[in-house]
């Protein structure tokens, strides 16, 4: 289904060129980002993120699986599972097949991100060999008016930053003078090469848990909308369907170091793109998504310290 | 429960405990060791075999072989496009399929999840070199089969490499011949490794995977996974883009010898 | 650059005592309910909900939005209860667009049939064009021609947009539309703005030029095309009637200074439906003045607090 005429996208497009947007935004703002944090009480980690009209929410659930060899078999280190549903909602004219097909790409691309950041991690694992956490991170798209990528990288985001991994202490068990003494081993999962831990136990089952490590430098997405020889940012629904091609970058940054890591590039469109374009493309990039990320970091801090549950999270 | 003694059975005595194994340290040490270039430099790739037109009843086909990853590639189109929505530039379809045989495990012979980002990372290395404006309404449909899988990212270099020689091989037309080559990065140097095998590219910091249209100084295609520095990237895509302009001569040379072979067939 | 904040938190604070409307339009509409107290409740505007009985059967007729049961009326919508005399409807608060013979709607061609084009005026049914309702080039009176219905993308393709009349309606409920006039075919050189169509009231003329440089066209079907100004003397070209330059899907040239007021009157349309407050030209103007006044930039008249702030200060305007 065409949403923009020949002559729509041309006003666009000109008006883009000049510097121009719709609603009066500048080429590298965003519209208002809303975000809320344990918005599933029942998950371990949940976030709801809403960049303009598009809205996104993610849930993270934890689970214990035994380390094997297979695929879907846990391993030190930890393993993420990720999943995006776009629902019927949010692309009303969008067939079955093709919104399958739309979530499988999207699964994909927070799949291979997200592998790469988490794991493996120690903290993940719970019994060297043994056990190990199973994240399993599943994001819905309710609405789409736009730069879907972004709006869904935030909420996995925070929706990470929310996470609380309980706390576990690894168990020995030792036979001396012929009894069973069951010990304690201390620390959490940090026991890579302590001999004897065989299992794990929850000291205290009403524990929220820890929070991940390394939480500040989970990556973000910037997309940048290429349209030569500028860029621009955050694209309405009609800016994505005049402006087709895209590059999408994926930043983190590790705390306190000024370097940034590049965990993914991914690259649409039916236009090509001179190859010179392309580092100032990323190095812009770069600034965006770090300014991004701070401004991320804030606002989660900020959410975390008022203790004020929200009334009803969908009401 | 306890009182009665089974006189069945011989039973081991009652306060016993399983026995505790120690853990093998060996087994689980941090990294396996970093594999070694012998036979080539790392600034060397894999040598290429391409062959157009073996596929006969496809309008154009490719078949390439890079040491131990054999991709053949047949290009059906441009022909009707199936459903009945008016497009006014063609489409592009890109099918990819493994054969059972290709990898190490044996791998089922229906679609699964791994075919479908493979297929969209070769339409997209594809996409801006086709000149689809010529073909409203009509669709052009590529199938890919994986013979030998030795690494996603060379899988992915390699197919689109050979698709866009099976399409100038069907006679569509293309604003320029699209190639590609992937790098890895190894160790904390960094080390550049171009176009890696499954091991390396498993032994890997990060990989990227660039397609680019060395006739035009274009890019089509820049694919990154894993974990470098924006730097470490940058450098990547330079080798690769240089290696592309090789590529470029093997492939075109291929085209060439190929309608000479034809030419002096037909006087 | 990025603005982050938390969602507002859902609660009381939305008010549903009366939709605001211009001084002058409110009068209109208060004046044939406020005849009769009593029964109908105390205030201009009663609501009902699906199920609700709203009087007697035996008195009073059923219009839209009504029906009978056990010689009680009962309402089957959410909204307003309207009364004529002895007919008692209820309008609803939001619905689709329901078309009438005569109503000017913009839509969008979604499909390229035989002789025929289908578009999408955001009713229950895509509309119909006929090949048979557009103007032909090279003349007003110009014969359809064979080569025409197989050229039919020349004059408008899928995703265009026109501005056209309701002619007539077929069997099943489908408008059928024509562009028979010169003032009506394809749109360009603007963008298109969508608000709620109950919005859009009913008037005497629908093409307005607002005094920045800015023409709108206020589709009932609630799709408004804000676009640069065409001088009137342009727009009505009788002879040799150009398809060149009406079926043309080229922009003119068109200003930074133009372009930037197209995007504030579209922000201020889209603050205006947020606020649903209906829409007229008189009551656009007033807004686009007051955002001129408070120098306010295009991109904060979508901000919340502006919005508000601007619709409180036109409607209450005397």
């Amino acid at each position: 289904m065409a949403y923009v005429s020949k002559s729509e996208n041309s006003y666009i497009t000109t008006s883009l060129l000049a510097g121009i947007r719709a609603d009066g935004r500048s080429p590298t703002d965003y519209r208002n980002i809303s975000l809320e944090i344990g918005v599933v009480p029942v998950a371990n980690g949940s976030a709801r993120a809403r960049v303009g009209e598009t809205e996104v929410v993610a849930a993270i659930k934890l689970e214990v699986e035994d380390v094997g060899e297979g695929e879907n078999e846990g391993r030190d280190g930890g393993r993420v599972l990720c999943h995006v549903s776009c629902t019927p909602s949010a692309y009303p004219h969008h067939s079955l097949s093709a919104l399958d097909e739309l979530s499988d790409e999207l699964s994909s691309l927070l799949q291979s991100i997200l592998s790469h950041t988490l794991t493996p991690s120690e903290q993940l694992t719970l019994v060297p060999g043994k056990k190990a956490w199973f994240i399993s991170l599943d994001a819905l798209i309710l609405s789409d008016a736009g730069n879907a990528h972004d709006a869904l990288f935030i909420a996995a985001r925070a929706a990470l930053w929310d996470l609380r991994i309980p706390y576990t202490r690894g168990i020995e068990f030792d036979i001396k003078d012929g009894e069973v003494v069951v010990g304690d081993s201390e620390g959490i999962g940090r026991m890579i090469g302590r001999k004897r831990t065989v299992d794990f136990e929850l000291p205290d089952l009403l524990d929220d848990g820890v929070p991940l490590e390394g939480r500040d430098s989970l990556p973000v997405c910037i997309s940048l909308n290429l349209l030569p020889p500028t860029h621009f940012l955050d694209a309405s629904l009609q800016e994505e369907q005049s402006v087709l091609s895209r590059l999408l970058l994926f930043f983190s940054f590790p705390q306190p170091s000024p370097t940034s890591t590049l965990y993914g590039t991914r690259f649409i469109g039916p236009n090509e793109l001179p190859f010179n374009m392309l580092k100032p493309l990323v190095k812009d990039g770069e600034k965006y998504a770090r300014e991004l990320a701070e401004a991320l970091n804030k606002k989660l801090k900020q959410e975390e310290s008022q203790v004020s549950a929200p009334m009803s999270a969908f009401g | 429960m306890a009182q009665t003694t089974d006189r069945r059975r011989i039973v081991g005595p009652e306060s016993s405990a399983p026995p505790v194994f120690e853990i093998d340290e060996q087994k689980r040490s941090q990294d396996p060791p970093l594999p070694s270039r012998s036979k080539r430099s790392p600034r060397d790739i894999r040598p290429i075999f391409l062959q157009t037109g073996l596929i006969s009843q496809a309008n154009g086909s490719a078949y390439i072989e890079t040491e131990r990853t054999k991709i053949a590639c047949a290009v059906y189109g441009p022909r009707q496009l199936k459903n009945t929505a008016y497009s006014e530039k063609g489409k592009l379809n890109v099918e990819v399929k493994f054969a059972p045989f290709s990898c190490t495990r044996r791998r089922a012979p229906m679609k699964d999840a791994e075919d479908r980002p493979i297929s969209l990372l070769i339409a997209q290395s594809l996409l801006p070199s086709i000149r689809l404006e010529l073909f409203p309404k009509s669709s052009i449909d590529i199938f890919i089969t994986v013979l030998e899988n030795d690494g996603t990212e060379g899988c992915v270099a390699a197919g689109a490499t050979a698709a866009s020689a099976a399409l100038a091989d069907a006679g569509i037309e293309l604003i320029a011949l699209s190639t590609s080559c992937s790098a890895s990065v190894i160790g904390d140097g960094p080390e550049i490794w171009l176009d890696p095998t499954e091991e390396e590219s498993k032994a890997a910091r990060g990989t990227m995977t660039v397609s680019y249209l060395p006739a035009l100084g274009t890019l089509t295609n820049v694919w990154q996974t894993g974990k470098m520095s924006p730097d470490e990237a940058m450098q990547c895509v330079e080798k690769c883009v240089e290696r592309c302009t090789d590529i470029h001569h093997v492939v075109s040379k291929t085209l060439l010898d190929s309608a000479q072979a034809r030419l002096g067939s037909n006087p | 650059m990025f603005t982050i904040v938390s969602p507002a938190p859902r609660g009381d604070d939305l008010e549903y005592t009366t939709t605001r409307h211009h001084p002058s339009v409110k009068d209109e509409i208060d004046m044939d309910i406020e005849e009769q107290g009593g029964e109908f409740g105390e205030g201009p505007s009663r609501l009902a909900s699906p199920g609700e009985t709203i009087t007697s059967a035996q008195a009073f007729m059923r219009g839209h939005g009504t029906y009978v049961e056990n010689e009680d009326l009962v309402s089957a919508l959410t909204g307003t209860i309207e009364r004529v005399n002895k007919l008692v409807s209820v309008r609803a608060l939001k619905s689709r667009y329901n078309p009438e013979v005569g109503d000017l709607v913009v839509g969008r061609i979604t499909e390229v049939g035989p002789r025929r084009w289908k578009v999408d005026a955001n009713a229950r049914q895509d509309a119909v064009l006929m090949l048979s309702s557009i103007n032909l080039p090279g003349g007003v009176q110009r014969r359809k021609l064979e080569s025409d219905e197989l050229q039919m993308r020349n004059f408008f393709e899928e995703g265009d947009l026109l501005v056209a009349e309701v002619q007539a309606f077929f069997a099943d409920g489908a408008m059928s539309l024509h562009t028979r006039s010169l003032k009506y075919g394809k749109l360009r050189n603007g963008h298109l703005v969508m608000v709620p169509p109950a919005l859009v009231r009913r008037l005497k003329s629908h093409f307005y030029a607002l005094p920045c440089g800015v023409d709108l066209i206020l589709g009932l079907n609630g799709y408004i095309w804000v676009s640069k100004h065409v001088k009137q003397s342009e727009q009505e070209g009788e002879e040799g009637f150009d398809a060149e330059a009406v079926y043309s899907n080229k922009n003119d040239d068109i200003d930074v200074a133009t372009r930037t007021a197209i995007a504030r009157v579209s922000n201020i349309i889209r603050a205006l439906a947020r606020h649903s407050t209906p829409l007229t030209d008189v009551l656009l103007v007033e807004a686009y003045d007051w955002a001129i006044d408070q120098d306010i930039s295009v991109k904060d008249l979508s901000a919340e607090e502006t919005s508000e702030a601007m619709v409180a200060a036109i409607t209450f305007r005397a």
